[in-house]
Order: C-alpha cells, then structure tokens, then sequence
C-alpha cells in the first residue's frame, strides 16, 4: 500500500513504526505547520497513492475553531480529486477549550458536529475517514500523551506511550481501509454468550444479567445485538443439545433471542466443519467470518483446519471483552440503509429456500416468488451503495474492480451508463444488489461490469437484469460489442454467466 | 558500588540507543554525538524520547539540548537516581 503523510507536527518516530509493516510503504512524508496551502497543492504529487494521512494536533497548537474549519475545508477540497482513501486525526478539540481532562469528549463532538457544518460534510466525503486519537487519549489521560517541552523544541509533542499506541491505530486503520469488511459472527455458547455450562450447570446455572457475574456476557450480547443492527449475520457454533439451547434463549431473559441467530450450528460436529456448512448456507466466504470462542483448544483447531475464519477469544475478564469490542473486524466503512435490512432479508431467504423443497418445479417456484425489479439509471443516490457493491461482490462479479463514489460520479459524467438493480419478492425487499456499468464511446458500448450480490443468485434475476440493459441500449442506438471479463479465484459463477452469452462468440470479445 | 551502577545505567543506555537509532548503532561511555552518523537531530529526539520513558527523567529544554556525549547522559540519570532515593 502507498501512503502518504502529512502532519503539523514532527512525526518521525510514529513513521519508524508504521514502516517496520512491509505492506505499508511510506513513499512521501511532509511535516509543515502550513497543512492549508500544503493540501492545495499537493495534488498532483499524490496521484497513485492509495491512503494520506492528515495529522492535526490543534490540542499542541492552539488552534482557534476558525483555524480547525480552515484546515478541514483544505482537507475536503483535496479529497474531490484524491483517488485513494484519507484519514484524519479527530482531535479537533482545541486548547482554547481547555483541558479535555475537564470537558466530556462526548460534548466537544458535539459542538464540532453542531457549529462546524464542514465535518459534517466530511463525515459524508466517500473517501474521508477520521482516526480515533481522543479515544488513545482518554485511555492514557493527558498527561501521558503529551510532553510539551519535546514539542516546543521539535514540534514533536508526545511521549513513547502514545507514539506506540497511535502507530498501532494507525496501522489497524489502514488495513482496515485496504481490507474487505467481515459479514458473519459465529458464537460459541457456553462462557461466551454467558457464564457456565449449560449441560453441566442446567438453566438455573447459567449467568447472562446485570448481575456482577453475568453483566460482561449480558454487555456482550447488547454489542452483538448492535452488529446485527448494523448488518453482521449472526451464527450460533456451540456443542450442545440444540434443544437445550432453544430452551435458554426462550426461558432467560437475555438481550440475544434464539431467532437473531439465522443459523444454528449447535450439535457435536467439528466446530470448523460447521463453519464452512454455514458458508455455504449463507453463500458468503469463510474468509468474511469473525468466530468467538473462550476455549483455547477450539479457537487452535479452528485456525489451524480453517485458517481464512478470523478468530477471537472471549475471557470472563472485562479488559479482554473491552479488547475484543474494539476490534477493528467489528467495525464498518460506511453503513447503508441495506447494511440494516440484511438480516431480515436472511430470514426470508430460509423461508424462501423451505418453499423451494414443496413446489414441484424451479421455475414454478420462481413464478411463486414474485420477483420484481427496478432499474434505475446514472441514480447518484444510489452511488454509496453501488460503490460499496464493487467492493463487497465476489461471486458474481466480471470485475473485481472497485469504483468510489466519486469515481462513479466522475464515470457517469462522461455519458456512461450506470445501471442499477433492486429487487423484491413476495418475502421482503433485497434493496439495491445488481449493477451493470456501461462504457460508451461513439455509437459502441462496451460492458465494463457486471455485478449481482449473493443475496440475488440463483434466481435467474441476471437474464433479466441483462436483456433489459440490453433492450435499453437498442433503444439508444449503441451496439454492445465488447464485454470486459477478468477471471479471479472466486468469480466462478460470473464465470458461468460470461460463457452462456457469449456462447456464439458474436458480440462479445473476452479480455 | 557507584562503579556497578554506573555500569548497569550504560548498558540500558546502550539499548535504548539501539532502539532509537537501529540495531547497528554501539556506543560507549566516551563516545560523543559527532561521533556516530545515525546520531542526527531526529533520532537524538528518538533517543529523548526512549530516555524519557526508560527512566521518568522530566528533563528540561536546556538539558534536552546539551544532552551531546553518552557520559553527559549517563551522569544525568546517575544524578537524577541519587535524587530520588
């Protein structure tokens, strides 16, 4: 990855850290305390580069709210013309304000999003991402952030703690940024989701509440509850009877029910084997698994047998929950409306699939379903989550090429046509998961990519979703006579669709 | 006695110099911050910086800056532990 970095303050010996990660390549670095003019001119040097780091300290300087407004609208201005990602320090808390020791962090955030409409257009800037550095400082204070006199002398104002602590923020952040998002968490029961066992122990043993015992799982259970709220699906993986499991969930009062779970693997199979089974139900890859367990010996087997699940380990011991909920797996680039749709949509594809056994044919089933689709066409409202559809398809994707928002807003500027899918049946609302981009260049059109989310395979919704693009070109005039197709280890059902319509090798070439 | 300690304080500071300039980097107790290339104003405030965690010194700006031979910075620590006991 290309970084650059630009900061107010001296920042050589976070930069010694970051560079000690080989994938990370520090490739330009600027200190200035003229950040303003600096981000105005900058641009043409950072083509290329994939992440800049925008390093403010107004806390060390003093910065009036004039000053912190001026630098954030530099800040968004760059990012118009920036490909890659920026990420910036939030400690927009100034000293003028005095100590944050004495205000609450929280107001401070509120007074900035409230007075400063500028944040709030940046929180909204596709590629803009703020880095938690009032979160560092609140869990060391202070005065272990800070050493002044170092920062009079060497514009370097911190101490070793924090140049530790916001190097390793730094480098999470900036894998987190070049990383796909994980979808699914899969839980172990017993001393995970709550204290004791419960073959062992019985349900009057069992310890998920507000009591002092029970409140870490029960505070571990509200953070699931969030996940699901914000789009993960959430999987049981526990040996245990399921039927004494069901029990628990219905007879305790837990934050969790036994229906938030949209698949169950709780049985004496092979923890690892009931991961991939849950794979293939859900249709995603392992690799976008989180697995949370207390038991060493399963989290070692389940690395070891399925090293792509990324693995977590509970201990009944707050520090470690608190560690754990801090995780960057945990967290989303940007939420959507879908993200919070997602799990309903799960359920309904269960209810989909028990239907699928009753109904004599596939295409009676498919008649039964109701699909109906909208189109729409060069829709910029529609741009978040289309960008954010290049970046999560793997399946059934011609492209693994990814578009930002701004791309997308750069490509259909230049009279190319974005087309975008929504689906609905009988069972509930897919929301947006089709995209078809087109590239128009005289009277040619040229398919750049083709893209459908794995929650709408297997329906046949891509025939239609392509005839209809199709049709619409006619009417426009232009002939689709290319078709830009790159395999990639996981597209093989993209794959598929490629060869059916270019069977006749006729209107499309391959590339 | 003064020896020993004298000896235990060089060798963490020998480390710490490692730390703060690369592994490469050997210095001895006459050794002074002409003397060694790596020993530029970056890393003397890299070094500061390790100094100040390893041992709590609160040094101030005059003392950041006439920090320039491993004996000057050795006497330091020295004297600010005879302080503290």
């Amino acid at each position: 990855m290309k970084l650059a970095l630009i900061s107010d303050v001296t920042f050589e010996p976070v930069l010694k850290q970051i560079g000690k990660h080989p994938d990370i390549n520090i490739e330009k670095y600027i200190y200035s305390d003229q950040i303003v003019p600096e981000l105005l001119n900058i641009g043409k040097q950072l083509e290329g580069f994939d992440i800049l780091v925008v390093h403010i300290d107004s806390y060390f300087y003093r910065y009036t709210d004039a000053r912190i407004v001026e630098i954030l609208s530099a800040v968004k201005s760059f990012a118009s013309h920036f490909a890659g990602n920026i990420l910036v320090s939030n400690n927009l808390m100034n000293g003028r304000h005095g100590s944050i020791l004495k205000s609450n962090v929280g107001q401070l955030d509120q007074m900035i999003i409230e007075q400063e409409t500028v944040v709030k257009e940046l929180l909204q800037t596709s590629n803009v991402y703020f880095y938690d550095v009032k979160k560092l400082i609140a869990r060391i204070g202070l005065q272990n952030t800070y050493n002044f006199k170092l920062g009079f002398l060497y514009q370097m104002p911190y101490t070793k703690d924090f140049i530790n602590l916001v190097s390793s923020e730094l480098v999470s952040f900036i894998h987190f940024i070049g990383k796909q998002e994980k979808k699914a968490i899969f839980i172990d029961c017993d001393n995970t989701l709550w204290l004791g066992i419960l073959g062992e122990d019985g349900l009057e043993g069992i310890q998920c509440d507000r009591n002092h015992k029970g409140v870490l799982f029960f505070q571990f259970q509200e953070f699931l509850l969030e996940k699901k709220k914000e789009g993960f699906i959430l999987g049981l993986c526990s040996k245990n009877n399921e039927s004494d499991v069901k029990e628990a969930f219905e007879k305790l009062n837990m934050p969790l029910k036994w229906d938030d779970f949209v698949v169950k693997k709780v049985n004496w199979l092979n923890k690892s084997d009931n991961l991939k089974e849950a794979a293939k139900e859900l249709n995603i890859g392992l690799d976008s698994f989180i697995f949370i367990d207390d038991n060493e010996f399963e989290l070692q087997s389940i690395n070891t047998l399925t090293p792509s699940v990324y693995t977590l380990k509970l201990q009944n011991d707050y520090d470690s929950f608190l560690l754990l909920s801090d995780d960057y797996s945990f967290k989303r680039k940007r939420l959507t409306k879908e993200d919070l749709e997602k799990n309903d949509q799960y359920f309904a594809e269960q209810q989909r699939n028990s239907i699928k056994e009753t109904v004599q044919s596939f295409e009676d089933y498919l008649a039964s379903l109701a699909i109906k689709l909208d189109i729409t066409i060069n829709n910029i409202s529609d741009f978040t989550r289309i960008s954010q559809l290049t970046e999560k398809t793997n399946q059934f994707n011609f492209n693994k090429e990814t578009f930002s928002i701004r791309a997308l807003e750069q490509y259909s500027e230049q009279d190319n046509l974005i087309y975008g899918l929504r689906v609905a049946d009988k069972f509930g609302d897919y929301g947006l998961v089709g995209l078809i981009l087109i590239d128009v260049k005289q009277k040619k059109a040229i398919l750049h990519n083709f893209l459908l989310s794995c929650r709408a395979l297997g329906r046949q919704i891509e025939d239609d979703f392509f005839d209809f693009v199709l049709n619409d070109l006619n009417k426009r005039g232009l002939d689709l006579n290319e078709v830009l197709f790159n395999e990639t280890a996981k597209n093989a059902p993209a794959r598929t669709f490629f060869s059916k319509i270019n069977q006749d090798n006729k209107i499309v070439s391959a590339n | 006695m003064k020896e020993n300690t004298n000896d235990t304080i060089l060798k963490e500071v020998q480390q710490l110099f490692k730390q703060a300039m690369g592994n490469e980097v050997n210095v001895a107790i006459n050794t002074e911050k002409g003397m060694v290339a790596e020993w530029d104003s970056i890393n003397h405030l890299n070094l500061i910086v390790e100094l100040e965690s390893a041992f709590n010194l609160g040094l101030s700006m005059e003392e950041i800056e006439k920090l320039n031979s491993v004996k000057q910075i050795v006497a330091l620590i020295q004297s600010r532990k005879g302080k503290s006991v």
